[in-house]
């Protein structure tokens, strides 16, 4: 998978790789693993997601608490 | 950066001086940066594990990698770019290991495994005004993109309904569409750059309207 591929699976299907057919969603971990570009582009469309689809984790006070017990 | 940060809150400083200023052990730094990028970092790892327990542990793996590199951190770059790049790698990593232990495992637990545990979140006496809020928001969000969804040409509307209501594949929609794979993308894609330019303006009608009203300053963390 190229970049453009990338791009444009995530334009119609989104970030959530489980959305994706297995195969392509494969081929894009593959491209995460080396391009930074792509990493730039997935964190971009998956800001995309929570703004236009919403978030069901809801508050997340808790798992930062947990987060910041594991520093300290 | 001694001196640089007098006069502005807390929430206002940049990712770059709160990470810098971890190093410099200030109380509180770097609980602001992990309350401002955990909903993010949480779902780019969701996102390629697909398991919400393996996706929060991944997150606070990341920003225990994170506070561990940061006497080593310059601000060549952006720090979000930096903290994306770490939380992509650490997914990928438990993917890979989690694939690697049991391939077969099938994408229907999976989901019925999210459902028991959003089930489980729901139930849990503690959390029930937290809950409630979260129901009421999450309504009114999906209120919101309900009628965004209206606005759109009917088989955009469609498209994205099927897909993200009801968690129909891309074949399934093309079926049931009567047209092609691509075709069914090609709706996809424009429904969501329509939502988004929607949204955008929404949010711009919202910041000018009512701007003067807020008395009160934003608390930090409140959106990631």
């Amino acid at each position: 998978m190229d970049i453009a591929r990338f791009k444009a699976s995530l334009a119609s299907l989104g970030a959530d790789l489980e959305r994706w057919p297995p195969d392509e969603a494969q081929a894009a971990v593959a491209l995460l693993a080396a391009s930074d570009e792509a990493v730039a582009l997935f964190a971009q469309a998956s800001a995309d997601d929570l703004t236009l689809f919403g978030d069901d984790a809801g508050d997340l006070d808790g798992l930062v608490d947990k987060t910041l017990g594991r520093i300290s | 950066m001694p001196g640089s940060t007098n006069n502005i809150l807390p929430g206002d400083r940049s990712d770059e001086d709160l990470f810098l200023a971890c190093a410099g052990d200030e109380p509180g730094a770097f609980r602001l940066l992990v309350e401002r990028h955990m909903r993010l970092v949480r779902r780019l790892a969701l996102n390629v594990l697909g398991d919400v327990h393996e996706a929060e542990d991944v997150a606070q793996e990341v920003f225990v990698a994170v506070w561990r590199a940061r006497l080593d951190w310059r601000p060549e770059a952006r720090f979000s770019t930096w903290l994306h790049r770490v939380a992509v790698n650490k997914a990928i990593d438990r993917r890979r290991s989690l694939r690697g232990v049991s391939q077969a495992s099938p994408e229907p637990q999976e989901v019925i495994a999210r459902l028991a545990d959003a089930d489980q979140r729901a139930v849990r006496p503690e959390c029930a005004p937290e809950d409630a809020h979260v129901r009421l928001e999450r309504m009114e969000s999906a209120k919101g993109l309900r009628l965004a969804l209206e606005r759109l040409p009917a088989a955009q509307n469609q498209a994205l309904t099927m897909f993200y209501f009801e968690e129909l594949d891309v074949g399934r929609i093309a079926d049931v569409l009567d047209c092609s794979e691509q075709a069914v993308r090609s709706l996809l894609k424009r429904g969501r750059a329509a939502l988004k330019t929607n949204f955008q303006r929404q949010k711009k009608i919202c910041s000018h309207g009512y701007r003067p009203v807020q008395s009160q300053p934003r608390q930090p963390g409140g959106r990631s």
